[in-house]
């Protein structure tokens, strides 16, 4: 009886250490819709700024080196630019969607279960919907 | 949220901006709502045109004005949104604050050479 008690105890020590009991992660705990919106809302803003890092590039030439600009509209020609292309505003309509929630958010509004969920398909209609005319009207 | 409860950010933080920070993140927010929605679609529209048209549509008035309105707002914006992300996820201390400075420096010179950019377009044509 008494050996067993010792490897009880032995059990909750590993390296030295108390093994003590863990709350629930994040890798356990299956996030809602609403929180993935707003960890894709970080990432997407952080891939805006690199947009604006091309915009910035874009209007340089544009402006200081009218030849070298034969190079940046080639790139439109590009196969792979719609690849590229398609995705970025797609992040930048939820970027501007999820945006326009966190103002409605500010008000007061829209924070109980029923609302957030409905706000989580809204975004994403109007990103998938903006991106869609945005592209109607590119190939027009 | 009150607005009561708002205010007293005012006080918290290090350097005692919160609420500036928050105020301005939203400030910048509603402008930019119009203003990038306008550039996108600008942008698509323009997207196969040659480089003399493209001079003349940003050397526009209306264009020169919108376009560095959008430039100053997104700019900032990104100021802020960058600094809170480096705020939330660099843990060192002197880490934090050299790349909080040097996040915001360099935006602000790429803003300071997007504008010189839309000026130099809109006065030279």
């Amino acid at each position: 009886m008494v050996a067993v008690s010792i490897f009880k105890a032995d059990y909750h020590i590993v390296m030295n250490k108390p093994v003590r009991p863990l709350s629930p992660h994040l890798q356990v705990y299956r996030l809602p819709l609403t929180a993935w919106l707003s960890i894709i809302h970080r990432m997407t803003g952080v891939l805006l700024v690199l947009g604006m890092i091309a915009f910035t590039t874009a209007l340089l030439v544009l402006a200081n080196n009218p030849t070298d600009w034969q190079i940046i509209s080639q790139l439109s020609t590009f196969s792979l630019t719609p690849l590229i292309l398609l995705p970025f505003c797609f992040s930048f309509w939820l970027h501007w969607a999820h945006g326009l929630r966190h103002l409605i958010w500010d008000t007061g509004r829209g924070f109980n279960l029923k609302n957030a969920r409905l706000l989580d398909g809204l975004e994403i209609a109007v990103a998938v919907l903006l991106t869609a005319s945005l592209w109607l009207v590119h190939t027009l | 949220m009150s607005s009561s409860s708002n205010w007293k950010i005012h006080d918290l933080g290090a350097s005692r901006k919160g609420l500036h920070h928050w105020w301005m993140q939203r400030i910048t927010a509603v402008a930019l709502m119009p203003l990038s929605a306008w550039l996108v679609f600008s942008l698509a529209c323009l997207a196969n045109v040659q480089y003399e048209t493209l001079v003349l549509w940003t050397s526009d008035p209306l264009h020169g004005v919108l376009l560095i309105a959008f430039l100053l707002a997104a700019y900032y914006h990104a100021m802020l949104g960058l600094q809170t992300i480096l705020e939330d996820y660099v843990h060192t201390e002197w880490l934090r604050i050299s790349s909080i400075i040097v996040s915001n420096l360099v935006l602000l010179l790429l803003l300071v050479a997007s504008i010189f950019s839309v000026l130099k377009i809109a006065f030279l044509h």
